[in-house]
């Protein structure tokens, strides 16, 4: 075998190593869905879409996060993962759904009977389990 | 005790207690396995929505929202194309919640 037959020997074997192994990394499940807005409120309106957007709440308030996708797929999850300070979750919650192609919007809500207390809070919304946002926001 | 002792001797802040949280969702995509857009319970555009959950009445939910049990029938009217009878809800029920 002359010096160049093994050279390409080696870069083919180097190719179809990293080729195999990227793929084999890669989530099994594969949809066309992405996150495109993420917004907090107080409130939402009939199409999930947040009315009244604020980061500053009352200890009395429900939060609520309205994400909006874009694309399809037969199934999709979304989470949103509700923290406080120094990240003590408060509520982890799971819609699944199966957008057909428009955009649509999922809301997810959180109350609390005896109030909130005063501090910093985060809502994580992950899809099909990878972060796709996180906004902050307040209570006081 | 010296610098240790003083490390020791923090007090942790306590964790808020959050193990009274109620959450829910919903969503204007299809969930899989079932065709159609989620049909909604109201008609209403805006507003606050809230899940009923076990043990709830109107003037809880009223207390809870406004502060005042005594504005419980505000919430009634607002849904009554859902509440039939203001003395039964249900676990699972959306209702409106009107600004106060």
């Amino acid at each position: 075998m002359s010096i160049h037959q093994y050279a390409r020997l080696v870069v083919s074997l180097l190719l179809a190593v990293a080729l195999f192994g990227c793929s084999a990394s890669k989530p099994a499940v594969q949809t066309g869905v992405k996150v495109t807005n993420i917004d907090v409120g107080r409130s939402v309106t009939a199409d999930k879409a947040i009315a009244e957007k604020t980061d500053s709440f009352r200890s009395s308030d429900t939060f609520y996060v309205s994400v909006k996708t874009e694309g399809s797929g037969p199934s999709a999850t979304l989470t949103a993962r509700w923290t406080y300070e120094d990240g003590q979750v408060v509520d982890e919650s799971t819609q699944n759904i199966a957008p057909a192609g428009s955009a649509t919007a999922t809301e997810f809500h959180v109350s609390k009977p005896d109030a909130w207390p005063a501090g910093g809070y985060r809502v994580e919304v992950l899809l099909n389990g990878t972060s796709a946002g996180t906004r902050d926001f307040k209570v006081t | 005790m010296g610098i240790f002792g003083d490390l020791f001797s923090k007090k942790k802040k306590p964790r808020a207690d959050f193990s009274n949280v109620r959450s829910g969702g919903s969503s204007t995509a299809p969930t899989p396995g079932v065709g159609g857009p989620e049909t909604n319970a109201t008609s209403v555009t805006t507003g606050r929505t809230y899940v009923v959950v076990s043990g709830d009445s109107l003037s809880k939910i009223a207390k809870r929202e406004y502060g005042d049990a005594q504005k419980w029938p505000k919430i009634y009217e607002a849904n009554r194309n859902i509440i039939k009878d203001p003395d039964l809800i249900y676990p699972g029920q959306e209702l409106r919640i009107p600004e106060a």
